[in-house]
């Protein structure tokens, strides 16, 4: 894989690019510490420096340790993009090394008592999906048993553990249970009305169904929602979605050929827009454009990562959007999605 | 004003409603939700993505394909609390511009019982796609949420003049373009105009043409009913 020279300023730190590049050579271990990569934030649009050195560690020989003991906060995005992330990184590896190298995962430490990072990482299913998907995980402690991912919904402020999509009928699932399940508490947190719980539903369905019908065969699709509640400041709903399929650019060449000529963010860009579809002749084009229709109504902001760019689109005070473009050296499989919504404007 | 002597009761034949509901028999031998209502709620459905309109298309034009002309196919759409873009595009959307194409001749279709949210989510969709189908809306919630609301409407990318003329013809029951132009005289429509808009509203389906009738000194005029 051809490597992009990095500038100083594109990662968070210089010790973990000269390991990388001393573990690429030498085939060692390499230990990505993410405390250190993401100012100790777990969360989708501060995690561009973590993303970059997970591609870039797809090249590593030897056991690759991804360690979560120094982060201190994590948003449900972040956590659909890391596990996204972590499972394209593993099919990467395994076809490029020709076995299945080791992946390994160190969980939140609980040396911070007031963040207690771990057990939420246990309440979502974080380490079920680790489980599922055979990446082993340190843990330094017993998790508590947990009660059924719908149940868990209803005790808290989270909307919909990690789900994992892998047909239409899982997305009917997750669609069903955000309209009846937990609507109540969209309703109590958000003040959203019976539309509004559509509307958020229908978003939903769009942008898992964007996994179904375009991340392409063998792609594993994860979701997950929260209402989110910070001192002084007005509750928000933030959806995670992310895949490890073949990214927007790629999805679209069926019907546009021309696409393989363009960057990941002018192909970002063209997904967003009313009819564009990588499905040739045929009048489709609607998902993303409707999920981004909806964001000056609900005064939201919507980051969308594919390839080596991340595209964010925010309202603004107008009643539009602005759009703005995060390139990046490196690149990971699949698309990766965090919406947040707040109450709609009136 | 002249009156019509073609009886529109007798002319458009309601069939029974294609109840959309989870136990709806489809064509390819399954049901319509094995899987795609909510485990809360089981009674209403919840219907997504492309591949699952794909399924149910055909157990919708074998329903119009089936009846015979001069038939009225309402479906009843009081149990689907979602219906997302996806599913509306490959079903409805499709549906109806199939039907303006005249694929299916003097069968008619219209939606009844659509509930509030779904009419929202439809109107977004038909309007992308530059469809409309008459729709009946569901009675707010707090009456039982099924029966019957405000009469018919239009749902989807269709002028206001347009509604106006189908509210016209609503309250008429019948109308030619000659009447259509005296009940709007502030539209100051020509015959040709008056013409154009029934003919609109017939291609889209929310208008059906009755037999022609005979005008006072000499030829013969269309005269137009609603569907619904």
């Amino acid at each position: 894989m051809a490597r992009t020279p990095v500038s100083p300023k594109s990662v968070s730190s210089d010790s973990v690019i000269q390991r990388r590049e001393e573990a690429i050579e030498m085939s060692l271990d390499l230990t990505l510490d993410v405390g250190v990569l993401t100012k100790r934030t777990l969360h989708s649009h501060e995690m561009d420096a973590l993303l970059r050195e997970l591609a870039w560690a797809s090249e590593v020989a030897g056991t690759l340790t991804i360690d979560l003991s120094g982060i201190t906060y994590a948003t449900p995005s972040g956590m659909v993009w890391l596990l996204a992330a972590l499972r394209g990184l593993q099919r990467i590896r395994t076809a490029a090394l020709g076995s299945h190298p080791v992946l390994r995962v160190i969980a939140p430490s609980l040396e911070n008592p007031r963040v207690r990072l771990h057990y939420w990482f246990n309440w979502m299913g974080f380490y079920d999906f680790l489980d599922a998907e055979g990446i082993p995980c340190e843990r330094k402690h017993p998790e508590t048993p947990l009660a059924p991912a719908e149940e868990r919904s209803l005790k808290s402020e989270t909307l919909l553990v990690l789900t994992t999509l892998r047909s239409s009928a899982d997305v009917a699932r997750v669609v069903g249970h955000v309209s009846g399940t937990v609507a109540s508490l969209l309703k109590s947190h958000l003040d959203y009305g019976t539309g509004d719980v559509a509307n958020l539903s229908i978003i939903l369905s769009e942008a898992c169904h964007n996994i179904i019908d375009h991340a392409g065969a063998g792609a594993c699709g994860l979701v997950a929602a929260q209402v989110m509640r910070r001192p002084k400041q007005e509750p928000f709903v933030m959806i995670g979605v992310a895949d490890d399929g073949m990214g927007i650019r790629r999805s679209l060449e069926p019907a546009h050929p021309e696409a393989r000529q363009w960057s990941d963010e002018e192909a970002i860009h063209k997904s967003l827009q009313l009819g564009f579809s990588g499905v040739p002749n045929a009048d489709r084009g609607l998902g993303l454009w409707s999920i981004v229709e909806n964001i000056p109504k609900y005064r939201g902001t919507l980051h969308v990562r594919s390839g080596a760019a991340r595209v964010r689109i925010k309202a603004n005070e107008s009643g539009g959007d602005d759009r703005k473009a995060y390139p990046s050296a490196a690149s990971l499989p699949g698309t990766m999605l965090c919406l947040t919504l707040r109450k709609r404007i009136s | 004003m002249k009156t019509t002597s073609t009886n529109q009761k007798r002319y458009l034949h309601r069939v029974a409603p294609l109840v959309l509901a989870p136990e709806l028999p489809l064509v390819d031998g399954e049901v319509l939700a094995a899987y795609l209502h909510s485990a809360a709620e089981p009674e209403d459905l919840i219907l997504v993505g492309r591949l699952e309109g794909k399924r149910v298309l055909p157990t919708l034009i074998a329903a119009l394909e089936a009846m015979p002309p001069r038939s009225i196919l309402p479906i009843d759409c009081g149990r689907v609390r979602i219906m997302d873009n996806s599913f509306a595009d490959e079903t409805l959307v499709m549906l109806s511009r199939r039907r303006s194409t005249d694929e299916f001749g003097q069968r008619y279709l219209f939606l009844e019982n659509v509930r509030e949210e779904l009419e929202a989510n439809l109107a977004t969709v038909f309007r992308i796609r530059e469809v409309f189908l008459p729709v009946q809306l569901s009675a707010p919630a707090a009456s039982g949420g099924v029966s019957s609301a405000e009469g018919p409407s239009l749902l989807g990318d269709i002028g206001l003049e347009m509604r106006e003329t189908y509210q016209v013809a609503l309250r008429q029951g019948k109308l030619t373009a000659r009447e259509l132009v005296e009940l709007l005289p502030d539209a100051r429509l020509s015959i040709a105009a008056a013409s154009n808009r029934l003919t609109r509203l017939v291609k889209g389906g929310a208008l059906a043409e009755l037999d022609s009738e005979i005008v006072e000194g000499g030829g013969r005029q269309k005269v137009f009913t609603p569907i619904y």
